[in-house]
């Protein structure tokens, strides 16, 4: 399995995605609209050896990475779908009625551009309604990412437990699959759910790095912290940690102690302004 | 003993609050989920991708002859809601129904009446009574912590989807859930003032409500869903007490006190979402939805009476009609004024 660096530049902020008030998620909806207060961030965290970045293909994101001169020496994870775009689009239909209405209108054109191909060895052994769907649909969703060094590419975490609580393997097994075969690539679940998803997959025989929240306060940590950090323990499987300060609450100093004797493989850190760059991945350099 | 039979449930409805339903089901050992209904085939068709043990329908009579079921929820369109409760309530089911209760307060109000003296569970979904956060301003709020509290000033802002194919089904569903919120924590009205740029179910839309509590506290609610900036439903709560003052928001509680109380220093306290222990064991989409699911589940087996019930989804009702007559009227209206 693929290591990942072990500091990784999350998004959420650049994407209008913020914990700790309304307030802030405004400031950064309307912030982070414009392209360039996203390149110096992307600078900052370069320039601090930080060479991974973890995205969907937000629209600011994307024009950011353009314009970015080191773009094509960054590591991107790229996170699919893009569940908050779904969401904003599609109150009433959800995340995944949005997907599945897309999925529809996308049919087309995947009849005419693109084809089964690299996929013959897997088809034979799983559903393949369910192949060819979930092939349209990450097809669509990656073509964006086309011009950049992709080396993981992450399923959303609403959409990872949406499959969890359908208890149909099937759906990593497709994921999986597609991501390895299709793209090349190492495929990644994101969690709300770290201690319901890990039994899971060990009784699937399922094996991919895992990202779920981890952080001093317990947010987001379900079902609970201990059951978390009890499974963290004795894990071999690569867990990725997210939502390390716990949504905006701690501050470096105070969150990172928690962190550094984990049997964590990477730390995904999301930053809201250049100075904040400057310090949090600072700390996170000298302590991870 | 014998271990409890399971909750069979089936769910009438497939779009956002159907799917979380089921999958907030399917994730809970007391309860199985045993079919869905919905009258989109090519959706169907698509889902059943998903979930391949589970039985699909597209008519609802057909899942109610072939599945045999105990637990409903009604995740359709408002209108359905009554001609749905009539038939069902004759199955002797437990029936949840996704907020508001129904499309007007006459439909409401039919509904709790079929209702009466029925042994079933019957709920309503709203959800701020499973946020840690709503849950720890109620305590404060009920403890006393601002000594006298006169008035609060509410708001609910939101940035409704260009591309919304529903405007009346979200502008009804996020009203009804604030005025939920309002009334969990405060208490009924006794009646209200309302003005608006257009109705409750128009597009163009913002609405301010003066809401006398029969409490003898006085509200100032602003709602709008066309704000840019609110891609999720900002809701927040200013009180104003004698002993200091409350922000109550979905990501946090302010707390201002003129003297130290109730363990509370003097001058600001701020308690984030993650400095409080949320019960959740599952997350899905947002806080307070696996526990208002689970609650009832958990309500069903027991025969307990349901956190929202459909009394107090009544009681919403007739506040949002109360507001529509003030609209209409240019005047107060007393809420005891909607029969």
């Amino acid at each position: 399995m693929e290591k990942f660096d072990r500091i990784i530049l999350g998004s959420n902020a650049f994407e209008g995605v913020g914990y700790l008030s309304r307030v802030q998620t405004r400031h950064y909806l309307e912030f982070f609209s414009k392209r360039e207060n996203i390149i110096p961030i992307l600078e900052a965290s370069f320039n601090l050896g930080i060479k991974s970045f973890m995205c969907s293909n937000n629209s600011n994101i994307l024009s950011a990475l353009e314009d970015f001169k080191n773009s094509s020496d960054l590591s991107i994870l790229a996170v699919i779908p893009n569940a908050y775009e779904y969401a904003r689009e599609s109150t009433e239909k959800g995340v995944l009625g949005a997907i599945l209405s897309r999925a529809k209108e996308i049919d087309l054109y995947r009849k005419v551009r693109m084809g089964l191909r690299a996929l013959r060895k897997i088809q034979g052994i799983i559903t393949k309604d369910l192949l060819t769907l979930l092939t349209n649909l990450m097809d669509f969703e990656m073509a964006s990412f086309h011009p950049y060094n992709v080396t993981g590419v992450i399923l959303h975490g609403q959409v990872t437990d949406l499959a969890l609580s359908s208890g149909n393997r099937e759906i990593f097994d497709v994921y999986q699959d597609i991501v390895r075969e299709r793209y090349k690539v190492q495929p990644i679940l994101a969690t709300h759910n770290f201690g319901t998803l890990l039994p899971k997959l060990m009784e699937w025989k399922i094996n991919m790095p895992i990202l779920a929240s981890f952080n001093k306060k317990g947010f987001i940590m379900k079902p609970s912290q201990t059951e978390c950090e009890q499974l963290l323990e004795k894990t071999d499987y690569y867990i990725i940690a997210k939502k390390v300060l716990a949504g905006g609450r701690l501050n470096p100093e105070e969150a990172f102690p928690y962190l550094s004797d984990k049997n964590i493989g990477s730390f995904v850190l999301g930053v809201g302004s250049l100075s904040e760059a400057y310090h949090t991945l600072s700390i996170a350099k000298s302590t991870f | 003993m014998l271990p409890q039979a399971k909750t069979k449930v089936g769910i009438i409805g497939f779009g956002k609050r159907g799917i979380l339903h089921a999958s907030l089901v399917n994730i809970n050992p007391e309860a199985e989920w045993k079919a869905v209904c919905d009258p989109d085939e090519q959706s169907l068709a698509l889902m059943k991708i998903f979930y391949p043990n589970i039985s699909f329908f597209s008519d609802k009579d057909e899942m109610l002859e072939k599945v045999n079921l105990n637990t409903i929820f009604i995740c359709s369109p408002d209108s359905t809601h009554l001609p749905l409760v009539t038939q069902l309530i004759k199955k002797d089911m437990n029936i949840f129904v996704e907020n508001p209760l129904a499309e007007s307060f006459a439909s409401s109000k039919q509904m709790v009446n079929l209702a009466l003296d029925r042994k079933n569970i019957f709920s309503v979904g709203y959800y701020s009574p499973f946020k840690v956060l709503f849950q720890q301003a109620k305590i404060l709020f009920e403890n006393g912590i601002l000594d006298k509290v006169k008035r609060y000033r509410a708001s609910l802002h939101y940035t409704l989807p260009q591309s919304s194919h529903s405007y009346e089904r979200i502008i009804m569903n996020r009203t009804s859930s604030f005025l939920y919120l309002l009334y969990w924590l405060f208490g009924p009205a006794k009646s209200l003032y309302a003005n608006a740029s257009g109705r409750f179910t128009t597009v163009e839309s913002a609405v301010s409500l003066v809401l006398d509590h029969s409490s003898g506290l006085m509200g100032l609610a602003d709602l709008s869903w066309n704000r840019p900036g609110y891609p999720r439903p900002a809701a927040k709560i200013s009180l104003e007490g004698t002993g200091g003052t409350l922000d109550i928001s979905e990501d946090s509680l302010k707390l201002y006190l003129y003297k130290k109380r109730g363990g509370y220093d003097r001058g600001w306290t701020t308690i984030h979402r993650a400095d409080l222990p949320s019960p959740s064991k599952f997350y899905l989409c947002e806080e307070g939805y696996y526990e208002g699911n689970s609650s009832f589940l958990k309500n069903c087996s027991g025969n307990k009476k349901s956190t929202a019930s459909w009394e107090d989804g009544l009681e919403i009702m007739r506040m949002i009609e109360a507001a529509d007559l003030s609209i209409d009227s240019n005047r107060e209206v007393l809420l005891n004024e909607v029969k």
